[in-house]
Order: structure tokens, then sequence, then C-alpha cells
């Protein structure tokens, strides 16, 4: 009994007080500032498998719109990797360390190719965009890189079962880490039609003149595993660079503007 | 829906392409008005999230965009002022590859491909290489992609900019068909494009906005302003020299000049109901020293 009288009391009492509705400007301020302190739904497990998994889809998406050149140049390679195993008096570690970066040297021009053609401005607006979308044809040419390069090992190794599956690992992941590395920051600062290009033959160039000098060759493919390793590492940095900068250039996004 | 724009600015270097602009957009058609280099680009670029405000908030129902990320850029339609095109890409599968990085399911995507490209006039062209369409079939496709989303907030940067009278027409009943339900923010220097279908015209001038209405009002704002002047041929460099003079129009019995001016500009003059095109030059034409 004593607690319903209590509560009409109270009721008339608070009833002589007029509470001010906020308006809904100052309901929308509030929510805004309240949103960014709610902590997110998502689990961070969640959105990494997220992530990942558009990452893939996106790269398997960008990897079917590569153009016709990327494809029949890569398959070329994999030929030529293939003729030499037929001519016996030739060096298929050397063949793999030559082989080795082309993929990715030739798919610098797919990666970088929306900034090319004026594309980054519509790119920047959707919703996978620049960023994503430099991200998964980076990676769509790495795995490119390595299966193809892998193929044409696990082809050297049944062929010669003599060889040292170590030493040919490092032979084309040296230059698959070390070279696609600089290759990536310089196609960064570079048109990709001129940095292909460029690179390629720089490449070649650089091989040929392995090639004539015996001493330096020897050197190289004699490497002991630690220098090897360095060098690895090296190269690895360089990507972290290179990543870090096109981070820069896509979600900084005014470097862009033009 | 609200697209809230507090004091927004852009800088570049000493110069401020927008300066301190505040408005708010809802539901409809608003037509973006401006001389070049007026700042309809570059205000357009941040509504876009494309670029960010040097300082202001642009928000959307409340939250700031540049927070919300990818789930803003999921309800955005932009077709940017300059836009490239995969050459060897033809324009059906340029559209699929625009839809699944807007992510949209493959099914969905060809169903709404198959639409737009009936909408813009292109059904025909569909297997053309990008790179052999003619400027407005481009443009075209531009605008077909803005829409792939069935975007909630639509920008588009000077969509008309190439296409011919009849494409200009169709586009424009297009827009007027799908705002009710968003926003849609067009920018043009071609009145016509947005007399009938705008709800508001927004009047960029050196940066700032400075007029945002209806058609109605602001045309009521300069009605004494316009004026039809009977002339003849000799007069029409003393009055260009001193007004602002818009179409001159020959006739049987002499020249009619029409002209914006706050006073009368010759005794003879009458004052005309005003259009759109008359409101641009009150705005923007500053050769001439009124
Ligand atoms: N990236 C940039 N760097 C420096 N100045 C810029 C940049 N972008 C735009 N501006 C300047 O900002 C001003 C506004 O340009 P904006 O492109 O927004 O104009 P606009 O109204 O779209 O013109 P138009 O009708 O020609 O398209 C101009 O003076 C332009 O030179
Ligand atoms: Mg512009």
């Amino acid at each position: 009994m004593k607690n319903e009288q209590f509560d009409e009391e109270i009721q008339d009492y608070l009833s002589l007080y007029k509470v001010d509705l906020p308006d809904e400007d100052e309901m929308e301020r509030s929510i805004a500032a309240i949103m960014s302190s709610v902590p997110k739904k998502k689990s961070s497990l969640l959105v990494w498998q997220n992530g990942a998994r558009s990452l893939l889809q996106n790269s398997i998406r960008e990897l079917m719109h590569f153009g016709a050149l990327f494809w029949v140049i890569n398959v070329l390679f994999l030929i030529l990797g293939a003729i030499t195993l037929i001519d016996r008096s030739a060096d298929p570690y050397l063949t793999a360390f030559i082989l080795a970066p082309l993929p990715f040297i030739t798919g610098t021009y797919e990666i970088f190719k929306s900034r090319d053609e004026g594309l980054v401005e519509l790119e920047m607006s959707l919703k996978y965009n620049t960023h994503q979308v430099f991200l998964s044809r980076l990676v769509a040419v790495g795995v490119m890189n390595f299966v193809l390069n892998a193929a044409l090992c696990t082809l050297f190794a049944s062929f010669y079962p003599q060889m040292l599956v170590v030493k040919l690992l490092l032979c084309w992941t040296i230059p698959y880490v070390f070279v696609t590395g600089i290759a990536f920051l310089f196609a960064m600062n570079v048109r990709s039609s001129i940095a292909s290009g460029t690179l390629a033959a720089v490449w070649f160039a650089f091989c040929f003149g392995f090639l004539q000098g015996e001493e330096f060759q020897r050197m190289v493919m004699q490497m002991d595993i630690v220098t090897a390793i360095a060098i690895l590492l090296i190269g690895v940095m360089l990507w972290a660079i290179g990543v870090q900068r096109m981070k820069k250039i896509t979600i900084g996004r005014e470097n862009y503007e033009a | 829906m609200k697209l809230k724009l507090e004091n927004v600015s852009k800088v570049f270097g000493d110069k401020k392409a927008v300066d301190n602009v505040t408005t708010e957009l809802t539901s409809g058609v608003y037509g973006f008005l401006g001389a070049n280099g007026s700042g309809k680009t570059t205000l357009m670029r941040m509504l876009a999230a494309v670029s960010m405000p040097t300082s202001g908030v642009i928000s959307l129902n409340g939250e700031d965009i540049s927070d919300m990320g990818a789930r803003y850029r999921d309800v955005l339609g932009y077709l940017p002022q300059h836009i490239g095109f995969y050459k060897s890409f033809s324009v059906e599968k340029f559209l699929q590859y625009i839809a699944s990085l807007k992510g949209l399911e493959k099914r969905e995507a060809k169903e709404r491909i198959a639409e737009l490209l009936e909408m813009v006039n292109l059904s025909e062209s569909k297997k053309v290489k990008m790179g052999k369409l003619s400027g407005g079939m481009k443009q075209r496709v531009g605008i077909a992609q803005a829409l792939l989303n069935d975007p909630k907030v639509l920008i588009v940067d000077e969509p008309t900019a190439g296409l011919d009278p009849k494409e200009r027409i169709r586009f424009r009943n297009l827009l007027a068909e799908i705002a009710s339900d968003r926003i849609v923010l067009l920018s043009t220097h071609i009145v016509s494009d947005i007399e009938y279908i705008a709800k508001e015209i927004l009047i960029m001038k050196d940066g700032r906005l400075i007029q945002k209405d209806t058609p109605q009002n602001l045309m009521k704002h300069i009605a004494s302003n316009v004026w039809s002047v009977d002339a003849s041929d000799a007069e029409i460099p003393s009055y260009q020299a001193s007004y602002k003079v818009g179409n001159i129009t020959r006739r049987a019995e002499g020249i009619d000049l029409r002209i914006i001016s706050e006073k009368k500009p010759a005794p003879q003059a009458v004052n005309v109901p005003v259009n759109l095109e008359d409101l641009y030059l009150y705005y923007f034409d500053e050769e001439v020293g009124a």
C-alpha cells in the first residue's frame, strides 16, 4: 500500500517537470559521438577471415582479367625452361635463376594498369577500392609467379634426380624475392608500360653479363646459405617498404589528385 | 536519408578550392552550377570519399563518411569528370568487372547490366571494345557503371558532357525517375539538364556555395533584373560593353537583346520572364562591367 502511495506521489511530483526532448540533430550528433566508442561487433579473427576470403576472391578475379600478353609471355617462359631440359648441356640452376622473376616483371604492367589508364579515381569510390585492387593484383601476380616457378622446379627435379633441391630452391627464391622487390618499387614510380619493358631489358642484360662473367657466376651459384638468407631478408624488406608505400598512395589518396 | 556537410574546405597549397561549405542534401536531384574552376569537382570528389576535406566533416545520416569506409562506398555511385577505361575490355566485360568491385554477385550483376545497357541505349554495343566507343558512348557506360549497385547517393560530375541532345533527354528522364528515394548530385554547365528535374540548385563561386534554393525561388530572386531591349545593330557593342547581354534575337522589325541588369538598361526596356540561362548569366558572366 505504502509503496503505491509513494509511487503516485513521485508521479505527481515528476509531472511538474517538463522534459526537453532533444531535436533530431542533437540526437544524431550524440549517436555519432557514441558510435566511435562502441566496440566493433566482429571479432578480429572473423575480420581476418573475411579479409582473407575477399583478398582471395579479388585476386582470382584480377587474375582472370589480366591481358592475353601476360599469359602468352609466361607460357613462353615455361616452354623455354622446358626446352633447356632437352638440351642436356644447359645448367638447370641457371635456368631457374634467370626465369624466376620474369612472370612478376611482366605482371607489373597488370598491377598498376588502372593508374595508367586513369581508372584510379573511379576505383577509389568502389566497395573494393584501389588499395584492395592493387593488393589483390600483387597477390595474383606473386602467386602466379610462384606456381610457374614451382612447376619448373618440379620438372627439373624429376628430370635430374641428382639435383640438389636446396640449391635449386635458393636459385629461384633469391631472384624471386629480391629482384621482384626492386621491380615492385620501380614499377610503383614509373608508367607500367615502360616499367615492364625496362625491367625485363635490365634483367636480361644482367643475366647476359652473368653468363659471361664466370667468376661472378661461380660466386653467386656457390653462395653460402648465410649470405643467401641475408639477401632474401633484404628482398623481404624491399617488399615491406613497397607495400607500405603503396598503402600511402592508395589510402593517403591525395597523391592521385591531379 | 541525409548527407550533411559541415564547414567543409579543401586547400591546395595556398588555393582554397572549396571554402567552408555547410549544407544538407536529402532525396532528390540537386543541380550543381558554377563557372570553370569554381570548385564543383573538388567538392564532389570529397562527397565521393575519393578525397579528404582539409577541414570539416561530411556525414551520412549522422555518421562521418570517412569512418564508414566501405559501407559508404557500398551505397555510393560516382561518375568522375574525367574517367579512364580499359580499352581492351568490351562494354559488357567492363561493367561486369566494375560490378564485381562493387561487390555484386555474378547473376545479380548480369541482370542489372542488361537493364542498364537498355537504359543508356547501349544494348547493341555491349560486345564492342571500350577503345572503339565514341566519347558520348563512353560517357554512357560511365553513367551505367555509377548505377550498377543501385546507389543511395549518386554523384555525377558533368555526366552530360559529350552527349547528343537525344541522349541528354534520355538521361534527364532516367535521373528524374530514380531520384525519388535517393540523393542525386549532378554538376553541369548546361542549365536545361537540370531546369525541370532539380529539386534545388546549388551555385558555387570561387569555392563558396553562394546559393542553394529551388529553381523557382532563384528565378524569382532575379525577376526584376531580366530585360528585353529593342536595339539596332549599331547599338549592340555599347550594350555589350556595359551590360550582361544574353540572347541576341534578330526580328523582322529589329534586334531584341536580352539583358541582365539590376537597373533598367534603356527607356524602352521591359521586364521579361526569367529562365535558368539568365540565372547562370546573372551569377557567372563577369566580363562585362555592369
Ligand atoms: N589537385 C589539385 N591541385 C591544385 N589545385 C587544384 C587541384 N584540383 C583542383 N584545383 C584547383 O581548385 C579549383 C577548383 O577546381 P575544380 O576542378 O573543383 O573546379 P570545377 O568547378 O569542377 O571546374 P570545371 O567546371 O572546369 O570542371 C581550381 O582553381 C583548380 O585549379
Ligand atoms: Mg569540374
